[in-house]
This record gives structure tokens, sequence and C-alpha cells, in this order.
């Protein structure tokens, strides 16, 4: 298997929990730099050309609202989950959790390392 | 300017005009922040050799702005098996027949290859290549528009629903595929027939057909296909068979047969010319020329005579629609 099939199918791995990520972390109103490295912080390191057009597409969808105020004489822009933001967010969180119980059911033995 | 404020710029350049304040300032201020971090942490600022490694790791500026653009494409998911059809048909029916009837001669005529010596023999192919590239560039626009067009759209649906939520076929149905390709093949073949499509040129060889088609079956033929499209393209329209149209179906197939059968009674339908070439080489070729014409013409004729005998079953069977009369329930299959 080449690298760059492994590098294909992690990207897609993370893809969808990036979002939720993502999501989760606007909860409480941040800028994208201190967003990245809030993410960073937790093992979940995003580059800004992955981030940004995330955080514009959720935006566009309706899911995060943003506001330029400036902080330390700079202008940055704020974003923070919306109210449909929230309520989507609820529902993913679920949908994760039965994912998460069903994988677990699927990838026990190989998790163990017995697979 | 700072090597900061040139990778904007290049950046902004590629951005869409629309988005470029906003996604620049944004960018400006990520880059900025992570300049202090890392000057803070050293304690120092940072040289430019350092900025522009930084600048490095962010990636090019085409790569950069691409990522905030839209997903495009110029034939999407829906179309592009029809798509890699159309140009396997191209390929298949076109470009392979002609490079091997090519290569046939290069490799069976001596004279032939005397006459284009060395690489100058590829030359000869010139008429064909230019063709093919223009039915390639044609497949491509046509397809491309279609996914564009709201008829396209609702194409792309139907064709989703079709497989996403089977239907009972509807009674007397005329499959719509089978219209379109009626149609399309039979104007295709009148535009052909007619000259206005030109057949593809390999320098030295003239086909053409012998006086007798252009007497007895040349304006025949070309009625019968326009017939032959015009019935598929009411098919199109009004996908049902009636009475009416299959008596029509039946007529035009034996039509269809007849002409074909007189083609095939003409003695040599095709004449072969293939400058520098002997009168037997000619001969040979133009023997393997009738061969094939034959062979399709006979094709021709069986599917003509089995269609007509379909017609006249559902005729006599019943199976049509009633004109004027609603048709019975059921769910459209598309």
């Amino acid at each position: 298997m080449s690298t760059d099939t492994y590098e294909n199918l992690r990207l897609e791995l993370r893809r969808g929990c990036l979002v939720l990520a993502v999501m989760a972390a606007l909860e409480h109103e941040q800028y994208g730099y201190t967003l990245r490295k809030a993410l960073a912080e937790r093992g979940l390191a995003v580059d800004e050309g992955t981030l940004y057009p995330l955080l514009r597409r959720l935006e566009s969808q309706g899911l995060l609202a943003s506001q330029w105020r400036e902080e330390d004489k700079r202008n940055k822009r704020f974003y923070r989950l919306s109210d449909d933001g929230k309520r989507l967010l609820g529902q993913l969180l679920e949908e994760w959790k039965r994912i998460g119980a069903s994988l677990n059911g699927i990838l026990g033995g190989h998790l163990h390392g017995t697979g | 300017m700072g090597l900061v404020d040139r990778y904007l710029h290049s950046v902004e350049f590629w951005l869409p005009k629309e988005q470029q304040k906003d996604i620049l300032a944004e960018l400006s201020e990520d880059i900025r922040c992570e300049i202090e971090e890392k000057e803070r942490a050293k304690g120092q600022k940072l040289t430019d050799p350092e900025i522009e490694a930084l600048l490095k790791q962010r990636g090019s500026p085409f790569r950069v702005a691409g990522r905030y653009l839209p997903q495009r494409y110029l034939i999407g998911p829906a179309f592009f098996p029809l798509y890699t059809l159309v140009l396997k048909a191209i390929l298949l029916c076109y470009l392979v027949p002609w490079l091997v009837s090519w290569v046939a001669i290069v490799v069976f005529m001596p004279s032939y290859r005397a006459e284009h010596p060395g690489l100058s023999v590829i030359w000869t192919l010139e008429g064909l290549w230019t063709i093919t590239l223009y039915a390639f560039a044609l497949a491509t626009l046509v397809v491309a528009l279609l996914e564009r067009s709201a008829r396209g759209k609702g194409f792309a649906d139907s064709w989703e629903r079709k497989w996403n939520l089977p239907a009972p076929r509807e009674p007397h149905r005329i499959p719509r595929g089978d219209a379109v390709g009626q149609f399309l093949g039979g104007i295709v073949f009148a535009l052909w027939w007619l000259g206005i499509i030109h057949r593809p040129q390999i320098e030295g060889l003239q086909l053409d057909f012998a006086p007798a088609v252009y007497r007895y079956v040349y304006w025949p033929i070309l009625a019968v296909v326009l017939a032959s499209a015009a019935l598929a393209a009411l098919n199109l329209l009004k996908p049902h068979w009636t009475r009416g149209r299959l008596i029509a179906r039946v007529v035009i197939r034996g039509a269809e047969a007849t002409t074909s059968i007189a083609f095939l009674l003409i003695a040599t339908p095709v004449l072969v010319h293939v400058s520098g070439a002997s009168a037997a080489q000619e001969a040979t070729l133009a023997e393997v020329a009738n061969w094939i014409m034959r062979v399709t013409v006979a094709a021709i004729a069986l599917f003509a005579i089995g269609d007509g005998i379909r017609g006249l079953w559902l005729l006599a069977r019943g199976r049509h629609v009633t004109a004027g009369l609603p048709q019975a329930a059921g769910p459209r299959a598309i």
C-alpha cells in the first residue's frame, strides 16, 4: 500500500471528525488562530488552508456567526456557534455516539490487537 | 513591500474578487499571529529566511487560494459515465477502424510506403487526428453544456431516480434510450450520407460508392433513414406505441429491409482507389471494403426484418394504447 493511499484515507477519516471538533470548540467564541492552537493542543493539528475554508463553509450554512473586532490593536475575526449550529451539534453528537458504539463493536478485536 | 505582503499579494491574484478583502484580512492576521508567537518563543524578531520558511510551509499562493474556491468541474459524476461512453464510442467506432485500415495499407502496400518514406508516413494521418480531436472536443462541449443546463440537471436527477427507485415498467412504453439512439443515429447517418460530415481522409486512399448506388438506392436510403429518425423523434415526445405508429414502424422497417437488400444486390457497391497501388492490390482492398460493407448492410437488413416482425406481432396482439385515451395508472419509470 502506498503512502499516498494511507494519507488520503487518513485525511478522509479526519475530515468528518474535524467538523465536529471545530463546531464543539466554537461553543465559546474564538478567532481563527486561537482555534487552530486549541485544536492542536488537544492533538488535532489542522493547517490554516483547511481550517479557514471550513469556517467559511460552516458560516455560509448558517452554523457559525462571525464578527470582526479589534483586540490587541488588531482586527480579528471572531467565530462562534449559531443557534442553528448548536442544535445541529447536538444531533451530530448523538450520531457520533451511535457510530462510536457501532465501531467499538466492529473493531473490538482489532483495537485489542487480536483481530 | 515585506515578504508577508508579497505573499498575500500573490494569494490575492487567485481569489474571487468579492471575497478577496475578507480572506486576505483573515489570512494576514493568521500569519502575523504565528510570526509573533514564534518571535516571543525566540525572544527576538524572525529573520527573512525564517519568515520565508514559515510561508513556504503554508504552501504556494496558488494552492492556498485554491482551498477557498468552490470545487468546480467541467463534467460531474452524474454525467461522467455518459461522457466516457461517448468517448469510447468515438474511439471504437471511428478511430480504431481507420487506424487499422491505415496500418494495413502501410504494412501490406510497399508502394504506399515508397510514396511516403520514413516518418513522413505519419503525416498521412493528419486528417484523422484532426477529426478525432474535433470529435472529442465536441463530445466534451456537449456533455459539459448538458451538465450545466437545467434540463441536464433534470436528466441527471431522473437517471438517479431510475436507479434509486426502480418503478414497474409501463405497458406499451417506448424506452427513451431506444428513441434517443435511433433519432441520433439516424441524424448522424443522414449527415454522413449527404456528405455534410466528412469521412476522415487517409492520404492517397479514396473510397466512394459505385454509380449504381447513387442511381438506385441513394435517395431511397436517405428517405427511409429520415423517416425512421422522425418516428424516433415522435416516440421521444409521446413515448407510448399507438396503432398508427406501430403501422409506421412496420412500414419503415419494411422499407429499410428492401433498400438494404437492393444495396446488397449491387455487384460492387464500394469503389477503392489507392494512389501508387497496383490493380491487384486495389482489387484486394476493394474486396475487403465490400465485404465489410455487405456484412454491415446485411446486419441492418436483419435488424429491420426482426423489428418489423416484432411491430407486426405487437399490432396483432393489440399491444398499444388508444390515441387520445389517458394512460393506465402507474408510476412513471423516469
